[in-house]
């Protein structure tokens, strides 16, 4: 948590302990709304970090065995644009979390989590788009068994071994 | 083991990549939303 929204935060106790609501219902409203913000900013962060979490981690995890960079079938030029295409989601995740938790001052905060937002989204997009380049596919064809966090092929010699 | 096995063209990037545009601009309007009514306030 930043110290500005432990500041934000410890201000939003602060008032509510001085407050006197039985004398200012408005005050509880306003405690509570601010609650309410605090926590949607939050959860907001949370998604886009676990958006630029995925993209750091996910491509070394789908990507980084037999069935892709590792896989003797595929030629050295198409391992060279598969890697290419882990280090750019490694560092427009990275890019993610720098906009997404840098400091800011207010009026230029929604320019920087745009700039998360849109780099957050970049690498998904570049990804929902590979399959209209001619000749592509979701996976290839012997990859037929697909686990939730792992793509295995059930004959290789790969760590997630399925058989 | 928690294994989703496919049969055919499973494409489970297709729904991967798609939630992970969803949670993100999904973030971002969470985040925003309050910055941007507030600024909207301010200006007119």
């Amino acid at each position: 948590m930043y110290s500005a929204d432990l500041k934000y935060f410890l201000g939003i106790i602060n008032s509510s302990r001085n407050n006197h609501s039985h004398l200012h219902p408005s005050s509880t409203y306003t405690t509570s709304k601010k609650l309410i913000s605090l926590f949607t900013t939050m959860l907001g962060r949370f998604f886009i970090s676990l958006s630029a979490f995925t993209q750091i981690v996910g491509p070394f995890v789908a990507d980084f065995n037999e069935t892709h960079v590792k896989n003797p079938r595929w030629p050295p030029h198409a391992r060279f644009h598969n890697g290419q295409t882990m280090t750019l989601g490694l560092c427009l995740g990275l890019a993610t979390i720098y906009y997404g938790f840098r400091r800011t001052t207010p009026a230029t905060k929604v320019d920087s989590i745009t700039t998360a937002a849109v780099f957050g989204s970049l690498y998904w997009i570049a990804g929902l788009s590979a399959i209209w380049y001619p000749g592509t596919k979701w996976k290839d064809p012997e990859l037929y068994v697909l686990s939730l966090l792992f793509i295995s092929k059930p004959n290789c010699t790969s760590r997630f071994l399925l058989s | 083991m928690l294994i989703i096995t496919f049969s055919g063209e499973g494409n489970i990037q297709l729904y991967l990549f798609s939630a992970n545009i969803i949670f993100t601009w999904l973030g971002w309007w969470l985040e925003t939303k309050d910055l941007l009514t507030y600024n909207k306030g301010k200006t007119s």
